[in-house]
């Protein structure tokens, strides 16, 4: 990887993206997931820390994981149509690097903007001090991690955007599928899938068989695996038949 | 003619269309034209030799010298299709940046072909002729060895077409840059090419070089006369569109004949890749 190039076409794309639309897009996105969250009915027993954690993580990959993954794929869909994206390919950079370059572009802003939202509201809605620091810690990373783990789905599914819509129904389908068989799927599967609802639940010690670990750190590292393969897969694409 | 790309029996097809049928060519030194009708190739051809398309078969092979073919190669694309939200200023120096270009040469490029008044502006906000100058910009800023140009005066009202037109011509004259430029404008590329090639139904159906055979394209006040006079000195011509077309193989010869002519002569223009591009493409 060239990381000049990956870092032109960033300041370009960065230029390119309307902060003040990300943010009121995103702004208003979180805040309606987060007055879902808050408003929605909870039966008392049920009423624990580690299960409102799993929720918000639950309910937050369905409105930030389809959202971001979905917008990612539009603009890069935009640019294909428009023929920017093969405008960049005439200049020596690989498909692989301009793709990286728009997804930093566009997923440093988001999340930006979304963790900032989402820290203040758990400052001032004194969550951290009902369930304690470690409960709050745990839900920054579980946070992270599913901004990594979108961040690599859209990646993931960039190399069909040709074969539109098919790569929008794999995010919706995939973030549906994690979400509303989180509680049904055996745990193992869950932390190979979703390990941002896993590793939270690692770090609180609700959860410390070695076996969930080891899912979970596998379900990191083949989210890591998929997005170089598309990365070399996007990069080794036969373009030029040469003698 | 030094060779700089070597086509060799390319071969592209889009479902059962087949686009490219078994393209063999070499493109020189100089400007190099790829004549034909909407739909011959044209484009299909430059996106392959561009490398933004994979042949089904046969191969390129660009003779420049550079690991990565595009570092030798600028790209003119029909469609205008550059960032329309950054400036232009913004847009060049980062194309130079990748190609690492100096900041002296962006601005060298951006004034001669004219851009300095609309520097600070977004490409989006411009109009089609100064989009045009910035994507001739981008292509030659890292001073490649050939520019491909797609169709670079399409939709350009003619003032700014002989505008585009001359700049090309200057930059192949004064910077030594090489040009390959297809367009179904065969007047303006008439002016400009040493070399062009006719394409037809994804064949090359002929090579014709500058002067190979001229015709004049004559307007006067009475078409019919005229061809009566000219036919007494063994020529032939044709009555196209309220002109004649005389097929000539001396120059001079016609020149001092239609000189002599009594009535009046409104114009008299060199047509030679139009008139050989006319007759094949009625006889394919």
């Amino acid at each position: 990887m060239n990381w000049k190039t990956v870092k032109i076409i960033y300041q370009i794309e960065k230029k390119r993206c309307d902060p003040t639309l990300l943010s009121l897009i995103f702004s208003i996105i979180i805040a309606i997931f987060l007055c879902l969250f808050l408003f929605r009915p909870m039966p008392v027993g049920l009423y624990s820390s580690i299960l409102i954690m799993k929720q918000f993580l639950m309910y937050m990959a369905i409105f930030f994981g389809i959202s971001f993954a979905l917008l990612f794929i539009e603009e890069l869909k935009s640019d294909y149509e428009k023929g920017i994206f093969h405008t960049f390919l005439i200049y020596p950079i690989n498909p692989g690097e301009i793709i990286l370059s728009k997804l930093m572009a566009l997923g440093i802003y988001v999340f930006l903007i979304v963790s900032s939202i989402i820290v203040i509201f758990v400052f001032l809605s004194g969550t951290f001090l009902i369930w304690g620091m470690i409960w709050f810690i745990s839900l920054i990373i579980g946070i992270l991690l599913l901004i990594f783990v979108t961040y690599s789905v859209a990646f993931i599914v960039s190399p069909l955007i040709s074969f539109s819509p098919l790569p929008e129904m794999i995010i919706i389908l995939f973030f549906l599928t994690i979400t509303f068989f989180s509680f049904s799927l055996p745990l193992k599967y869950l932390a190979l899938l979703a390990p941002f609802i896993t590793i939270p639940e690692i770090i609180m010690g609700i959860n410390s068989s070695s076996q969930i670990i080891v899912f979970s750190i596998g379900g990191l590292l083949f989210y890591f695996c998929l997005f170089i393969i598309s990365y070399l897969y996007l990069n080794t694409k036969k373009r030029r038949c040469l003698p | 003619m030094e060779k700089l790309i070597e086509i060799s029996n390319v071969t592209k097809r889009f479902g059962k269309t087949v686009a490219l049928d078994g393209i063999s060519m070499n493109i020189g030194v100089g400007i190099t034209g790829l004549v034909g009708p909407n739909g011959a190739g044209k484009t299909t051809l430059i996106n392959i030799v561009a490398g933004l398309l994979t042949p089904d078969s046969g191969y390129i092979k660009i003779v420049t010298g550079k690991e990565d073919f595009r570092w030798d190669l600028g790209v003119i694309r029909d469609k205008i299709s550059l960032p329309p939200e950054v400036d232009v200023e913004f847009f060049l120096e980062k194309v130079g940046g990748i190609y690492n270009t100096t900041k002296k040469k962006v601005n060298d490029v951006v004034k001669n072909l004219g851009l300095e008044t609309v520097k600070h502006k977004k490409i989006g906000s411009l109009s089609l002729g100064y989009k045009k100058r910035v994507g001739i910009a981008q292509a030659v800023l890292h001073e490649p060895v050939i520019v491909l140009a797609d169709e670079p005066f399409t939709q350009l009202d003619p003032i700014i077409k002989i505008d585009i037109r001359d700049t090309i011509g200057r930059l192949s004259r004064d910077e030594g840059i090489n040009f390959f430029i297809s367009s179904h404008e065969i007047a303006d590329l008439e002016m400009l090419v040493d070399k062009v090639f006719l394409i037809d139904n994804g064949k090359i159906i002929r090579e014709i070089k500058k002067g190979e055979r001229t015709s004049l394209l004559v307007r006067c006040d009475n078409i019919k006369n005229l061809m009566g006079y000219i036919i007494k000195y063994g020529i032939r011509g044709k009555i196209e569109g309220g002109q004649l077309r005389i097929e000539i193989k001396d120059l001079k010869k016609a020149l001092k004949i239609l000189g002599n002519y009594e009535g009046k002569i409104y114009s008299v223009n060199m047509a030679s890749i139009e008139g050989v591009m006319k007759d094949e493409l009625e006889n394919s």
